[in-house]
């Protein structure tokens, strides 16, 4: 049966007071961090998951999208990202499914002058009174990979 | 003023960017004065343009030139100047936020005042549509749209 596209749906990962949203047909699932097998790993991930015929890296991300090395303990879920090769978790705080277009959501473009080559944000939403940071997922799985 | 006089000059405003770095925009450029505005972190951009602000239901990039030019933090100033700027007549206006140190400073500037742009302020040049002379100073006329466009 082929999954059903719906441009609206988006995840909101809440991690270190910041708020993101990925498209929800880029997330695989959303995972509690007590099944995350923590390791030291080379590739900058804080342990590994084993699910869905895989095992997947698991990051932990700090407000400025820097690479943490340890889980703090507010960091309850994790979000699985989908990937060709192999999907990619990023822990999180709070994880909710939001409707973009219910809930009359207008992102806009990051501003020219803010683009970096490296950076995964593609848009900016005002929400709860918080600047939160729009992007793909693939783009995040691109980050995370060249951090 | 004579009415000859009016008519050979041009309102501007002279902005104070901090760390000595003074440029003018025309006087339609500068729509308003922020004192301590709310500024929000955004992650994975340029350290010259890494906020935002609120402004009436959108969300502006504040840039600090003189981080962008002279590669320090103007880490004091709680005053964002809310510029206007078109990257073409028949776009869009938009709206960008400015760091300065100080009020900006409305003045009229004549044809009589133009100078080149002096060779210590040549860093200038990529956003720099033309200089004049005011109180013995070079103050080159910026183009915001190139400034916002991070294209220099």
């Amino acid at each position: 049966m082929s999954e059903i596209h719906n441009p609206h749906l988006y995840v909101l990962l809440v991690f270190d007071g910041q708020y993101f949203f990925i498209p929800q047909d880029e997330v695989l699932s959303i995972e509690i961090i007590a099944d995350v097998l923590m390791t030291d790993d080379d590739i900058g991930a804080v342990g590994r998951f084993s699910g869905h015929g895989l095992e997947s890296p698991v990051f932990c991300l700090a407000y400025d999208l820097s690479l943490l090395s340890e889980v703090p303990s507010c960091r309850e879920y994790f979000v699985l990202l989908k990937d060709e090769e192999q999907p990619l978790g990023i822990t999180c705080d709070e994880v909710e499914n939001i409707n973009f277009k219910q809930e009359h959501f207008y992102p806009q473009d990051l501003p020219d002058v803010m683009q970096t080559q490296n950076s995964p944000i593609r848009q900016l939403l005002f929400y709860q009174e918080q600047v939160a940071c729009v992007c793909s997922g693939s783009a995040l799985v691109k980050y995370l990979s060249n951090s | 003023m004579s009415e000859e006089e009016v008519a050979k000059t041009n309102r501007a405003w002279v902005l104070d960017f901090g760390s000595g770095l003074r440029a003018a925009v025309g006087h339609h450029e500068m729509w308003q004065v922020l004192l301590s505005p709310k500024l929000f972190d955004v992650p994975c951009t340029p350290s010259y343009c890494g906020e935002v602000l609120i402004f009436q239901d959108r969300i502006l990039p504040v840039l600090s030139v003189s981080h962008l030019l002279e590669r320090e933090k103007n880490g004091t100033s709680q005053i964002v100047g809310i510029a206007i700027y078109q990257d073409d007549p028949a776009h869009p206006i938009h709206y960008g936020g400015l760091h300065l140190a100080e009020m900006p400073q409305s003045i009229y500037v004549s044809d009589e005042q133009a100078c080149d742009l002096p060779d210590s302020q040549e860093f200038w040049e990529p956003l720099a549509v033309s200089c004049f002379t005011h109180e013995s100073l070079a103050i080159p006329i910026i183009e915001l749209a190139s400034l916002f466009s991070g294209n220099w």
